[in-house]
């Protein structure tokens, strides 16, 4: 389905809009005693030191979105990819040079973190009815489509468009052979192994956080995150195999009505991703202002060493048995040096791998 | 959701390790009652990601209070408070404790923890865990 120009063109603006707002309200959302992953005290954001820092953070971040977004832009208009690829660039670089530059101006404030764990002592299961059906059926779906496609393989033209231009002209064919028919469901398959890591590990790897336990009874959220990643997983399935199986069947019309559909759910599911993590997963204080609790250890500034935290934000432990762990600007964050984190970028990487290597 | 639900506490930095942190935290919840006989505790893997220790270090504290009677460990269903009658105790247990206590109360002491305090902090620690 082709979208006019402008449309393109205010779609991605409309990106640059959102990307800009969640670089405006991040700071706001990692419990009060975390500043741009800095251990500070809990009246240090409303201080006017804390202040000047965040308004000055929002500057350099606004402008960075608005010019990388503004070339963004431009490069779609014109047709240019370079300038979409310097837009995006500089949209992630300035970011980070922006984050980096308030927790510089934040660290002579710096506080010891609390080095203190605490685990409730109640039992319970973290199994989910139908567990692994629920994690292998994309995988069958996967794979059942590979089976009608090799059954009906003589259907498949022997060329077929995979990519196009803004204006719908195919730019990139492929021709049928293994890896051009398989080859997007094999990329599903290791882009679902890995979020099925995710899943997992949100059940059986994830630190339980004191205050969701009093907010949720459960630590639902945790619960609530591995269906909506079994959910996505799901989609994904669907939507290359919806792909891919429509090959032999060669109908515009069908492949414009499945694009819709998957089109529809991808924006279904991402909001509901939004949904989750902003209305429970931004960051200790939410919760905490529900209950009006006071600070207790969970939500101080995770019990760990400061070394283990790189860049203030990214947690990195090989030695710690969490794949999610309480996080400093969302309500969870990854154990970077975690066995299934590694294998979780090792599988997308060979994804992305096979995609560019068959495909760009 | 159970506002009662025992909640144990380690410090990553302290010089007594991990698992001596959990056999005490375990064993003082035990001795109060807050556990009763067939209460099932988190699983090793479980308690030890809640911690961010190694799942060897929850096993040896869940050992060393098995060992003690506390506890008993059953592949596949975990840890479960055991029904535990209190030994009798012994000459030697009784002079080990006199000796340790002696030695905690002489530190605090030292540290200027006036004397009526001490002796009142013993006597509501031995009520709360009675």
């Amino acid at each position: 389905m082709v979208l006019p120009h402008k449309l393109w063109i205010v779609a991605t603006f409309s990106v640059g809009l959102l990307a800009g707002m969640l670089a405006h309200v991040w700071p706001q959302w990692a419990p009060s005693n975390v500043y741009f992953g800095v251990p500070v005290r809990p009246d240090y954001k409303a201080s006017s030191e804390g202040r000047r820092v965040l308004h000055w953070y929002r500057v350099q971040a606004w402008l960075h979105v608005l010019t990388g977004f503004g070339l963004i832009s431009l490069g779609v208009w014109a047709g240019h990819s370079l300038y979409i690829r310097i837009g995006a660039l500089w949209f992630l670089v300035g970011l980070v040079v922006a984050v980096q530059w308030a927790r510089k101006n934040v660290m002579p404030s710096r506080i010891t973190a609390e080095t203190t764990r605490e685990a409730t002592l109640d039992f319970r299961s973290p199994h989910v009815r139908g567990e692994p059906a629920l994690l292998l059926g994309p995988f069958a779906l996967l794979g059942t489509t590979a089976m009608f496609l090799r059954q009906d393989w003589a259907e498949i033209s022997a060329r077929f468009p995979i990519r196009s231009d803004f204006n719908g002209h195919a730019t990139r064919w492929v021709y049928r052979s293994p890896l051009g028919v398989y080859g997007p469901l094999l990329i599903a398959g290791f882009i679902c192994a890995a979020i099925s890591l995710l899943a997992y590990g949100s059940l059986h790897r994830a630190r339980r956080v004191e205050a969701d336990r009093r907010v949720q009874g459960r630590g639902d959220f945790l619960r609530r995150q591995y269906f909506w990643l079994i959910g996505f997983n799901y989609w994904l399935a669907l939507t290359f195999s919806a792909m891919v199986g429509m090959l032999p069947i060669r109908n515009s019309h069908i492949s414009s009505v499945v694009g819709i559909f998957t089109g529809l759910a991808f924006l279904a599911l991402i909001a509901s991703g939004l949904v989750l993590k902003f209305t429970q997963g931004g960051g200790g204080r939410q919760s905490n202002d529900l209950l009006n609790l006071p600070l207790n250890s969970s939500d101080k500034a995770e019990g760990t060493l400061e070394d283990y935290w790189k860049g203030g934000v990214f947690y990195f432990n090989r030695n710690d048995p969490a794949l999610f762990v309480p996080g400093r600007g969302w309500r969870y964050t990854m154990n970077f040096g975690h066995v299934m984190a590694f294998s979780f970028f090792g599988l997308i990487a060979i994804g992305v791998t096979i995609a560019v290597a068959a495909f760009w | 959701m159970n506002e009662q639900t025992p909640i144990l506490r380690i410090d990553l930095a302290s010089e007594r390790p991990a698992y001596e942190q959990i056999v005490s935290g375990l064993r003082m919840l035990l001795v109060s009652g807050r556990f009763q006989p067939q209460d099932r505790l988190p699983s090793v893997r479980q308690l030890a990601v809640d911690l961010g220790v190694h799942h060897n270090t929850v096993a040896e504290a869940y050992r060393v209070l098995a060992e003690e009677g506390w506890l008993k460990l059953n592949r596949g269903r975990g840890a479960v408070v055991a029904d535990r009658h209190g030994p009798k105790p012994t000459p030697e247990a009784e002079e080990k404790f006199r000796r340790v206590l002696e030695e905690l109360v002489a530190k605090a002491i030292a540290e200027g923890v006036p004397r009526p305090t001490v002796i009142r902090r013993i006597l509501a620690v031995s009520r709360k865990l009675a």
